[in-house]
Order: C-alpha cells, then structure tokens, then sequence
C-alpha cells in the first residue's frame, strides 16, 4: 500500500513541529501564593508540562505532595491521575528531588512568554537531568538535544563531571 | 551503605515518574483526532515563543484547522 504524499508530508512536519527543539516551550501556568519557593517549566517537547517545585521542609519517611492539591482542588482544577487540568493543559507537578534537580531549577533561565516571564530549564540540565534518570524515552530525547547544537558544550561538560554522570 | 537508600523526596520522585509513565503509556492510546486537537493546541501555546527565535516557516506557525 502506497502512502498518499500529503499524508507524509503531514507526518513529517508533524514530527519536526513536535521535535524538543523546535518547542523550547514555556507555557507556564503556575500559581505563586502556594508553599512552592520555586517552580520552573521542566521538561520540554511534551504536551504535558512538569512543573519542578522546592518542596517545603517536611519531618517524615513520607513525601506529600497534598498541600498543593489540595489548594489547586479548592481553586476548582480537575485532576487526570497525577496531572491537573490547568487551561486545559496537564499539568505534573515535580519535586526538584537531588542535587542535580534543585541545580537545575535554581539555574533556570526566564523566558518572555506573551509579557509574563517564564522560567525554564536551560538545556544542559535537561540533557543531564535525562541521562542520569535514565530510560529510553528521556535518552531520546536528550539525544535530540546534543544533535540540535544548541547545547553549550563547556556547560554540559561541567555539570556531567560536577555530577559525576557518564553519557553512554 | 546508605548511600544508595532513596530519600523520602526521591521515593516521591519516583512515584510520579511512574505516574507520567502511565499516563503517556494511554495518551498513546488516544484516538488520532484528539491527537491532532493536541498537535494544534501545542502550536498555539508554544507559538508566541518560538516566534521570539526568529522566522518560522509557514508550516511552523498554528494551522488553521480544526482535528
């Protein structure tokens, strides 16, 4: 069966409009009043957004992730498991939850989205953030990242050796 | 060696990791036109900045179709 031309052409744009480089994307819908010090548009190339968050300080064996559900919950957000509806866009919200992570939010460089700056994880953090947590979607996509040439070498290098993250 | 234990916020992590697995896993599931819709809406949202990185060919800006 032959594939009919436009079809093709279709798919290919498609999957170049969807590729991570082409969505250095920073739709960020965040709330700035929650216990969150910090959150910052993480992965890119996704339809749906994480969102990493500093934690407020916790006693326990267990995370919670509650207070903020619960206050999105109250302003009327609709959840999809882990996700919440917000602007009809899924939402997942991330703890920066290693040294890495919390470097990476801390690092993160703002955006001009339509007025409203946005902050958003510079790409090196996403390559090392990708390979150090590993699987082959994350991989990739960081994949899609070095052959992009968008990437600060020096940068990279520095953050992989700080962190002791070898590249396959 | 405790070392290797996971923290708290790393057991956190690595729940909703598992969680975004599985939500991709049935997005993957989703019927071709609610993929489009999804398609369109990301060309939408992410338009405003990709039109700050200089020109974008024709095909890059939000189709005017509907899924």
């Amino acid at each position: 069966m032959e594939f009919p031309q436009a079809a093709i052409r279709f798919a290919w744009h498609a999957l170049h409009y969807c590729s991570l480089y082409r969505r250095v994307s920073a739709v960020q819908y965040f709330y700035k009043d929650a216990n969150a010090l910090q959150i910052v548009r993480g992965i890119q190339g996704a339809y749906d957004l994480d969102v990493f968050i500093f934690l407020p300080a916790q006693t326990g064996p267990l995370i919670t992730m509650s207070p903020l559900y619960d206050i999105l919950r109250e302003r009327g957000y609709v959840f999809d498991a882990e996700h919440v509806i917000i602007h009809d866009t899924p939402v997942q919200f991330l703890p920066a939850y290693n040294p890495l992570s919390e470097e990476a939010v801390r690092e993160a460089v703002f955006y001009d989205y339509e007025e409203t700056p946005v902050r958003v994880i510079r790409p090196e953090h996403l390559v090392a953030l990708a390979f150090q947590t590993g699987g082959r979607h994350r991989r990739i996509r960081a994949e899609a990242l070095l052959e992009d040439g968008d990437i600060d070498a020096d940068r990279l290098n520095a953050i992989l050796a700080r962190r002791t993250i070898i590249l396959p | 060696m405790n070392e290797t234990e996971p923290t708290p916020i790393e057991l956190e992590a690595a729940r909703l990791f598992a969680a975004k697995r599985e939500w991709h896993r049935r997005q993957a599931q989703a019927p071709l036109k609610e993929k489009v819709r999804i398609l369109l809406k990301m060309q939408r949202d992410d338009y405003p900045l990709l039109r700050q990185r200089g020109a974008l060919c024709s095909w890059e800006r939000p189709w005017n179709i509907e899924p």
